[in-house]
């Protein structure tokens, strides 16, 4: 278990460290650090996005903690927490007192803006594979068309909207859930 | 002394409940921060503000996070920073460890299980949805759409580390800009 723990630090350390462009841009690398290593399945994944999109707090954190959990317990939420904050941290810290300029000079910003660009593939590859791991799912022996049927409405929904709500398309495919599978 | 420690109760307390009513990712955090800290406690200026999301731009993690530092350590260095990061935190890892200990009883439940499906389906969408708000940050180049078509092939069909694919892309990028190879 302590072994678990430590093993889900370093993960999250890793994670923490190598995460721009905000909460989402973690998903890429939890995927392929954490449900294709097999800590957490992949149905687990997306329950865990679900979920951290609906709780309080940084939405980082909320999956470091919910995965961390799953690999090693109440002391792997701990340990995948402190690991995904640490970096960000005594990166701040440390640029607080040694690089503002640095950091914030044009073309160190251009460089991570760069990075932007290919994290956005990395993203959207993160929820095709979620899209067609869901709907490739089986539900009650068949084919999930309630899944497609609740996917086409939100994805309406969310283009249509001007400033889309994340809770407010959680609560509404919460609420279409209900509706397809109660 | 007892002045300092109580700034950095403060820092905690206020970190805390801003992360105890901020739902939703990043930089939802900055609006609620700029309403408490900014205009109404006055801890950090405009400017202040501004050179944060700056900084941010280009270090890792959660804006959260950077925020909870780069205020906290303004007020009260060290342990300011710390407290602050520790309040922010805090209220995400209870209310998680709740729910996990909740849905173990109520994972028989099948309307449980059906508002989680319906969620996990949802939830697709915002991922498509962040994938485009990051495209919006990013750098505006010509060569933009046949990086995201070759990062989405990365991520998708290959097992490549992706951090490995990152810091060769950084590189590329750093020697191509350097030469001007490419006009980027």
């Amino acid at each position: 278990m302590l072994v678990k723990a430590l093993e889900i630090f370093l993960i999250f350390f890793k994670i923490g460290l190598f995460t721009f462009g905000g909460g989402y841009a973690m998903m890429p690398l939890i995927n392929q650090d954490v449900v294709e290593t097999g800590i957490i399945s992949s149905s687990d994944f997306s329950k865990m996005i679900a979920i951290s999109e609906s709780t309080p707090g940084p939405f980082a954190i909320n999956m470091a903690t919910f995965a961390g959990f799953r690999a090693a317990g109440v002391l792997g939420s701990l340990m995948a927490t402190l690991g995904v904050v640490m970096p960000s941290f005594f990166i701040i810290i440390i640029i607080a007192i040694v690089a503002k300029k640095f950091i914030k000079e044009k073309e160190v910003k251009r460089f991570f803006k760069a990075l932007l660009i290919l994290i956005t593939g990395f993203i959207l590859a993160a929820g095709t594979t979620a899209l067609i791991n869901i709907l490739s799912e089986e539900y009650n022996g068949g084919f999930d068309y309630g899944a497609l049927v609740i996917f086409t409405i939100i994805t309406c929904a969310t283009f249509l909207m001007k400033k889309p709500k994340p809770i407010f398309i959680i609560l509404m495919s919460a609420f279409l859930g209900i509706l397809v599978y109660y | 002394m007892k002045e300092r420690i109580k700034k950095i109760f403060d820092l905690f307390i206020t970190f805390y409940l801003i992360g105890l009513i901020t739902f939703g990712g990043g930089y939802v955090m900055l609006g609620v921060i700029k309403d408490e800290i900014v205009s109404q406690k006055k801890w950090i200026t405009d400017s202040d503000m501004t050179e944060l999301i700056a900084i941010s731009e280009s270090t890792p993690g959660p804006f959260a996070i950077n925020a909870a530092t780069f205020i906290g350590y303004k007020l009260g260095g060290f342990w300011g920073a710390f407290f602050a990061v520790l309040g922010v935190v805090l209220p995400s890892f209870f209310i998680v460890l709740l729910i996990i200990f909740l849905k173990e009883i109520f994972a028989k439940s099948l309307f449980i299980k059906s508002v989680l499906r319906g969620m996990q389906v949802g939830v697709i969408a915002l991922i498509f949805r962040a994938g485009f708000l990051v495209k919006k940050s990013s750098l505006k180049i010509k060569l933009a759409n046949f990086i995201i078509f070759i990062g989405f092939i990365i991520a998708a069909f290959t097992s490549l580390n992706l951090i490995f694919v990152m810091v060769i892309y950084l590189y590329f990028y750093f020697i191509i800009r350097k030469y001007k190879l490419l006009k980027c």
